[in-house]
């Protein structure tokens, strides 16, 4: 079961401009520079849910903390953001180039005074609190949130706005090509019509009628119950529901430190065949879903919890990790985080490498990867992109804490995934002690709707048994139709040393050496050579029962023969 | 692990169960044309080789007249037929018999031999035999066995007609099969093994295994050989190996028949198989690790029978044997599951359905006694084989490490008569 992912944290702001483009109607060159006042120089999560954002519509970006901003920078950009952070006073340089760019300027948050008379069209007032937001042009299609946002004063076009529920505040505020957002906040839900209002911005329709969205069956391990999982399935098969199977090839018994493989199950196994015949398309979910001695589905995989830290050391090694003030020398800290990261980065490979091979080995394709409760950190995202180029879930979105995570509501190409496409988790999942769970999916459902290309996505995990799947789905039936994700048609691509496993337009296939991911280990080929031999042992038995009765017609025909022989010879 | 076993094992038993059927298949289509080929070979002209006819016989007093009595009863040309007895250093009244007889009838030649040239074991016998013989084709009978008129006609046919056949062999019966539970049993043994065996190896190989008896031979052959092996233990599988080296084929042809009693006490069949487990083991290991040597490579064919039946096959079933003994007390994690109980009755069926198809081509030998004694030998009979393997490799593996003579003649008489049986009858399944 999961444990938090969504502790959203906060985004601010949104904002957008052109550059190259990721959207399906490629509108020009976009290219975006965000510059940013923080109270890091560096990129942080504040700056990476920025990204999730614009990279839905281009991948062409670049992240500057205000301190360091240059004019030249903007040369090629078509869209500049500001996000504000923390309160600061801006260099004159910057001032000056917003006046000056001629795209679209987008300023989230604090500091908007700074900002000059480009942004003269709104005058902060102080914040206030809402409990709903929507959008102006569709003022009946509320979110409820409740949140704090920056009031202004304006005379400018509201796209957005939101209310305590007595008076409404502009949230979203637009002049010519200059928006404002106010909420210093950004929560994952604000974000629907953040990503509204940038289709704006980016002047990128995206009309696609109908809304995608994926249902993913979680934490499905070789010790599951198989029936359940077969009942599950067999839901979703009826309906003709494609769907994602997040698949953790090995299961850890936490008291014994057992480990076992899906070729212990082959029931579990022969379901997963099944599913993955019939719509069903597997997710790695990490390989064992734990590290040091914690359970299946319940431990990080590849985040040590208890030192808050990406896995620097070895999971029998509990040493107090360094920090930067315990070195004299920063080139020793440096080489020191050089060592621990290269820890980290071989540990992730292995793992990624046997569970790939693992599941090809038993005929499982995996096509995407999903991060053991959504944790993973900046550099994991990089050994990931290696081996994948689909990631489903949400995005831990810094290396200081786990629980700083979220989800654009929207797919995107965050940069820093190297590459890779993400596939958002928006809607959570049905938590069995929630007996409202499916009314709250289904609440956040229609407020993902009002994002024309909003994701609606959740997840379900099987060991509940079908009933509340199938509540969950009738529900589902009374929304507008939404277009399930079936992953064979989205041209993953997942690679090992051994296979590469490509899909596209509905067919998957998988390149390598004949039987290397079998060979690759003795798990895998053990079950390949059972496999065969229980094929073989059938084959024996189907040629013997041929020959048991050909042998009974023959004694038969023989004996009348011998008979009629015999007589002849005594008459002869 | 416990999977590891039982796969191994049970492909081990399957692949042999496969080549018998595969046998089993020849045999049956053999049985279905050879007494064309016989009808053909007798209305054809053809004439009638010079025989001798050799047997061995050592204190054989009890069965040596009737012998003697079937031989005169051949129908063969007398004047190209010569039956040289040996008697061999018998102390009984073998020799006496043999003389009176010898004094009626011109063509029964006897030959007494004693120590130092005599008594030496049978191949010695009839490698004494064999100077005295005058024929171009050479038959052996043990001195039990009572040989159908028409059987020396017909492996002189076999010869006549089959120029690559270096020898001919014919097909044994069992006289005493209604005497007690184990003859029937042995009786239904012999006549499996010979259309299974000999038949199906005959069919799809041209090869046989001479048996100790009723087998003619060409005598050049003979002497290319230098006659019989005496240190052999069993001289006729050795025999059959030296006439496939040479480039001949061994032709299995049925119609000559001869009649032979079978062991009526356990101790004494025990004794016999004892002896041919024995044997086929020393042959094993003669020709297996001089097979590069070999000229006719076909002989790796029942080579590697003999290889499987005694060492692969025969581990295959001990395995499988002890698993399921194990896994009524242990849980082993036996994952093969239901296809495993298939397979043990599809066994079985194959086993019931290769023996009576072996039976329905013998005249009234496909009876309801006899079809329940097969399902019985199934469980019995079959499974003393696996023991029998375990003492005879024991006793092998003794007379190796410590360089054992092995001394033997004959298997012991009981009861007065002969419980001489066919030698080197392979063992069936």
């Amino acid at each position: 079961m999961k444990v938090s992912k969504p502790f959203l944290i906060i985004l601010l702001l949104l904002l957008a401009f052109p550059a190259v483009t990721y959207a399906e109607q490629g509108n020009g060159n976009l290219s975006a520079l965000v510059v940013y006042s923080d109270k890091d120089q560096e990129v942080n999560y504040n700056q990476r849910y920025l990204d999730m954002l614009i990279t839905h519509f281009t991948t062409d970006i670049e992240f500057i903390h205000e301190s360091e901003f240059l004019p030249a920078m903007l040369e090629g950009k078509s869209h500049l953001f500001y996000q504000g952070i923390t309160d600061d006073s801006l260099s004159s340089e910057f001032r000056d180039a917003v006046q000056t760019f001629d795209g679209s300027v987008v300023a989230l948050g604090a500091n908007v005074k700074e900002l000059g008379e480009r942004f003269s069209f709104v005058e902060p007032i102080g914040e206030v609190d809402y409990k709903e937001m929507y959008l102006t042009s569709a003022p009946d299609e509320k979110i409820s949130s409740e949140l704090e946002t920056i009031n202004v004063k304006t005379d400018a076009e509201v796209l957005a706005e939101a209310s305590d529920r007595q008076r409404n505040y502009p949230l979203i505020t637009k002049h010519e090509d200059s928006y404002y957002i106010g909420n210093t906040y950004i929560e994952s839900k604000f974000s629907i019509l953040v990503g509204e209002v940038l289709h704006d911005v980016f002047d990128t329709a995206h009309n696609d009628d109908v809304n995608r969205g994926y249902i993913r069956l979680e934490d499905v391990h070789p010790k599951v119950d198989h029936e359940r999982l077969k009942q599950v399935a067999d839901l979703l098969i009826e309906r003709d529901l494609p769907f994602m199977i997040a698949v953790i090839p090995v299961y850890t018994d936490s008291e014994t430190g057992d480990k076992y493989h899906m070729s212990d199950y082959p029931k579990v196994l022969e379901v997963l065949e099944y599913m993955q015949k019939n719509g069903g398309s597997v997710v790695m979910h990490g390989y064992t879903h734990q590290y040091r001695s914690s359970e299946t589905g319940e431990g990080f995989e590849f985040w040590d919890v208890e030192h808050d830290s990406p896995i620097y050391q070895a999971p029998d090694d509990n040493k107090k990790l360094k920090k930067e003030k315990h070195f004299e020398d920063p080139a020793d800290y440096e080489a020191y985080k050089q060592e621990i990261t290269a820890f980290e980065t071989g540990y992730i490979k292995d793992k990624l490498e046997t569970g790939i091979n693992e599941l090809n080995g038993f005929g499982l394709k995996p096509l995407a990867f999903e991060a053991p409760h959504y944790t993973i950190s900046q550099n994991g995202y990089q050994v990931v992109s290696g081996y994948f180029n689909t990631f489903v879930g949400q995005a831990q979105t810094t290396d200081d804490n786990w629980e700083v995570m979220g989800a654009p509501p929207y797919m995107s190409h965050p940069t820093f995934m190297n590459g890779m496409t993400m596939y958002p988790e928006t809607l959570g999942f049905v938590q069995p002690e929630n007996e409202d769970a499916v009314d709250d999916i289904i609440e956040k459902a229609e407020e993902y709707l009002i994002l024309r290309d909003g994701m609606i996505s959740f997840f379900y995990h099987p060991y509940l048994g079908p009933e509340r799947l199938e509540e969950l789905l009738d529900r589902f039936e009374e929304l507008p139709a939404i277009d399930w994700i079936d992953l064979k048609e989205e041209n993953t691509k997942t690679e090992s040393s051994e296979v590469v496993i490509t899909a596209a337009e509905g067919t998957v296939k998988a390149d390598g050496p004949p039987l290397s991911s079998v060979a690759s280990s003795s798990i895998t080929f053990n079950h390949f050579v059972k496999g065969m031999a229980d094929k073989a042992t059938w084959l024996l038995v189907g040629t013997s029962s041929l020959a048991v009765l050909f042998f009974s017609s023959y004694t038969l025909l023989s004996r009348r023969r011998t008979e009629k022989e015999g007589r002849s010879e005594d008459l002869g | 692990m416990a999977n590891v076993f039982l796969y191994t094992s049970l492909f081990l038993i399957w692949f042999m169960l496969f080549y018998h059927m595969f046998l089993m298949q020849g045999g049956y289509i053999f049985s279905q044309n050879y007494k064309k080929t016989a009808r053909k070979w007798r209305e054809k002209p053809h004439r009638f080789p010079t025989v001798s006819i050799l047997i061995p016989a050592h204190n054989e007093e009890m069965v040596i007249e009737k012998t003697l009595q079937s031989m005169i009863a051949l129908e063969y040309p007398k004047n190209n037929l010569e039956v040289i007895v040996i008697n061999d250093n018998s102390s009984d009244r073998t020799g006496e018999i043999l003389e009176t007889y010898a004094a009626r009838f011109p063509f029964i030649k006897p030959v007494h031999t004693s120590p130092p040239n005599g008594g030496k074991g049978k191949s010695g016998a009839l490698n004494n035999g064999l100077k005295e013989a005058t024929g171009e084709m050479i038959v052996v009978y043990d001195a039990d066995n009572t040989p159908e008129p028409e059987a020396i006609q017909y492996l002189a046919l076999g010869l006549e007609n089959d120029p690559e056949a270096g020898a001919v062999v014919g097909k044994f019966r069992v006289t005493n099969a209604q005497k007690n539970l184990l003859t029937r049993l042995i009786n239904i043994e012999t006549i499996t093994f010979q259309w299974l065996a000999q038949a199906g190896r005959w069919f799809w190989f041209r090869m046989s295994t001479i048996p100790g008896t009723n087998f003619a031979i060409r005598r050049s052959i003979l002497e290319r050989l230098g006659g019989w092996d005496e240190k052999a233990l069993s001289e006729d599988t050795e025999l059959s190996f030296r006439v496939y080296e040479l480039g001949y084929h061994i032709r299995f042809f049925p119609m000559a028949v001869t009649w032979e009693q079978e062991p009526e006490k356990l101790k004494v069949w025990w004794k016999q198989r004892t002896r041919w487990a024995r044997g086929n083991e020393y042959v094993i290991f003669k020709y297996l690790f001089r097979f590069h040597k070999l000229k006719r490579k076909k002989m790796a064919i029942d080579l590697f029978y003999f290889l499987f039946t005694y060492l692969l096959f025969f581990s295959g079933i001990l395995i499988s044997h002890s698993i399921f003994v194990l896994n009524l007390f242990f849980d082993l994690n036996i994952t093969i599951g239901f296809v495993s109980y298939v397979l043990l009755i599809l066994g079985f069926l194959l086993f019931v359905t290769e023996v009576t198809l072996a039976l329905s081509f013998e005249r009234g030998q496909l009876t309801w006694r006899n079809f329940f004694t097969v399902l019985l030998m199934y469980i019995t009979y079959s499974q003393m084989w696996l023991v029998l393997v375990v003492y005879a490799s024991w006793l092998e593996l003794k007379r190796v490490l410590f360089k054992q003579e092995v001394t033997w003649y004959k298997t012991q008489r009981f009861e007065g008569e002969s419980d001489k049986a066919a030698d080197n009858k392979a063992k069936v399944r």
